[in-house]
């Protein structure tokens, strides 16, 4: 019998906010990404329900896997993690009403994130019960990261707010495109073609982001 | 009538479901690289998108309402979607081999295209009726399918351009989509 | 087959357990999300219409007869030691992404014998919104929302201004208000025409 290696935690958390980040790395996840990082706050708010879903998924779909037949794995990573989402939504509803008004459509819509799916299929499939949950808490966080850092820049440069305080000076123009739609887009592609530049001049080496079709790892 | 078309100008321009709500960006960014794949995106998703929001509203006045179960949405939705995807594939198969070789890949991608989930959630929470939902859900394809195919255009002619490494892929995409969502940017106050 | 029997059966049992999960959630969450949401909705009528002491729920024939009013969610007598001051409305117009809810109070016009003048409006109130920081979110700066208070039903286009880069959302709620103007003429003559009819 092989000798069982246990990674260390720090490793597979470092893992999800670094080496392979949801949104700059796997690119994974745009919908919420484009779409709630109007605001620090529903950035921070959006990070925190996902990385509630991935964490629980992650553990009980690792704690179930000897319990599910290949066949259906697909439907029951879908029922799992539609339950915690739904749990996370109603919670979010009863006791942060604000953020639920925010983030509106976009909490159900965490049970199609593709990361918490690709998560689920190659990890927590995979792994032990301890290993998923740290991967799940190490993506989530790498998420609510990448969301807090982009909705900073948007509400900042956009709002001249952080976290709803008044950050620029009284003659700050804002420039409100950014809180808008089309904001999204240019935000989250210049910051990407920031990384992929410091990466570039600093580390010498330009890994193009691997998973290229988006979601379709599942 | 009044009412159905505003629904789909809605849908389309106004609050196109990729540039102004962002629901199904991932396709819109991963399938759009040719114009020929993302037409058959397009189709796939409009048909789903159709047909998902009027399963989904019968099976929600039907059963979940008056059970007083509207809390299992989610998860009800979610798996009648699933499964629609799978029948839809299985007929798709038996009945047309031609256009099953067109679109058969892209369907089981469409299970976790946000927009076919978003499109049923919406139904609900904006109070529509059935022909409103199923007009919503065919608005809301049809606005899906305009951007891929015409994101999918300009993506065509980018790859032949000379781009900086760093600018190339994820960032100059994007940066294109946002120039794009600038022109459906004024839509807004048609509806 | 058995294969197959084996895994429905476990799917199965996930679901159950799922749903189970889901019930006891709800069962927790159900009563604050119900208390929240009728919180909000009278500490909005206080806002719009201080004056009074308690709130009645209008009888909705009058109002919901007449399809005028489609963003009308509801509408509640002001009262004040039992006499009625005047009335709240609760509009939801759909705003740039969502729809606004919008509360308006509207006192009845001084004396009888002016039944058909305009009211007054003592107050308007937003909820909770998603409409863009920065630009359809400024609706709810009290800037925009004081322009109401005090205006009479007929001199709202000439003293209410809607926020330049929020047209849409402003003006969603400016047609609130309008909307709650007439929807009180609506009662008034409801009201005055079953009079008519005892």
């Amino acid at each position: 019998m092989a000798v069982k290696q246990r990674a260390p935690a720090g490793f597979i958390i470092r893992n999800g906010i670094l080496d392979e980040n949801p949104t700059f790395r796997l690119v994974l996840g745009m919908c919420p990404t484009l779409a709630v990082t109007t605001a620090a706050i529903n950035g921070l708010g959006m990070g925190a329900a996902t990385t509630f879903v991935l964490t629980m998924s992650n553990l009980f779909i690792s704690l179930l896997r000897k319990q599910i037949p290949d066949n259906i794995r697909i439907p029951a990573f879908v029922v799992v993690i539609a339950s915690f989402t739904t749990i996370v939504q109603l919670l979010i509803k009863a006791f942060v009403p604000a953020l639920d008004t925010a983030l509106g459509i976009f909490i159900p819509l965490i049970v199609v994130n593709c990361i918490v799916f690709a998560r689920a299929e190659a990890f927590a499939f995979k792994n032990t019960a301890r290993d998923s949950t740290l991967d799940g808490l190490g993506m989530g966080i790498g998420f609510t990261l990448a969301l807090t850092i982009l909705s900073s820049v948007r509400e900042i440069l956009g709002g001249g707010t952080w976290f709803g305080l008044r950050v620029m000076p009284a003659g700050f123009q804002p420039m409100s495109i950014l809180t808008q739609p089309p904001g999204g887009f240019l935000t989250l592609g210049i910051v990407l073609a920031l990384f992929n530049l410091v990466e570039k001049r600093y580390l010498r080496k330009l890994t193009a982001p691997r998973n290229d079709a988006g979601c379709h790892t599942a | 009538m009044k009412e159905i078309l505003v629904i789909v100008v809605n849908g389309v321009l106004v609050h196109n479901f990729i540039m102004n709500r962002f629901l199904g960006c991932c396709p819109f960014l991963g399938v759009s690289k040719q114009l020929g794949t993302a037409v058959s995106m397009g189709v796939a998703v409009t048909f789903v998108m159709t047909l998902a929001s009027m399963i989904t509203y019968l099976f929600n006045t039907m059963l979940l309402v008056p059970l007083n179960m509207e809390y299992l949405q989610v998860l009800a939705f979610i798996v009648v979607i699933a499964a629609l995807v799978q029948i839809v594939e299985m007929a798709l198969r038996k009945v047309s081999p031609l256009l099953y070789r067109a679109l058969g890949v892209y369907l089981p991608l469409i299970t976790t295209n946000c927009a076919v989930l978003g499109v049923t959630i919406l139904n609900v929470t904006s109070g529509y009726n059935l022909v409103q939902s199923v007009v919503n859900g065919f608005a809301g394809g049809a606005g899906f399918m305009l951007s891929i195919v015409l994101f999918a255009g300009v993506r065509e002619r980018l790859a032949l351009a000379d781009m900086p490494a760093w600018m190339d892929g994820f960032p100059g995409a994007l940066i294109t989509a946002g120039l794009m969502s600038v022109a459906f940017f004024g839509f807004a106050g048609m509806g | 087959m058995r294969d197959i029997a084996n895994a429905g059966i476990r799917l199965l049992v996930i679901s159950l357990v799922a749903a189970l999960l889901l019930a006891g959630t709800n069962m927790i969450t159900r009563g604050p999300i119900a208390e929240r949401q009728r919180d909000n909705a009278v500490s909005a009528r206080q806002a719009v219409m201080p004056e009074a002491d308690s709130f009645e729920p209008v009888e909705w024939p009058e109002l919901t007869g007449l399809d005028a009013f489609p963003s009308l969610a509801e509408a509640f007598e002001a009262r004040r030691g039992g006499e009625v001051v005047g009335y709240t409305f609760l509009f939801t117009p759909m705003g740039y992404k969502a729809e606004i809810p919008v509360s308006v109070g509207i006192t009845l016009p001084d004396g009888t014998d002016s039944p058909d003048g305009p009211g007054t409006i003592t107050g308007v109130a937003i909820g909770d919104i998603s409409e863009t920081s920065g630009l359809g979110s400024r609706i709810k700066e009290d800037a925009f929302l004081s322009q109401f208070r005090g205006v009479g039903t007929d001199r709202l286009d000439s003293d209410v201004n809607t926020i330049t880069g929020a047209t849409i959302s402003s003006g969603a709620v400016k047609d609130a208000v309008r909307n709650a103007a007439l929807a009180l003429n609506a009662l008034r003559e409801g009201a005055a025409s079953q009079d008519g009819e005892e």
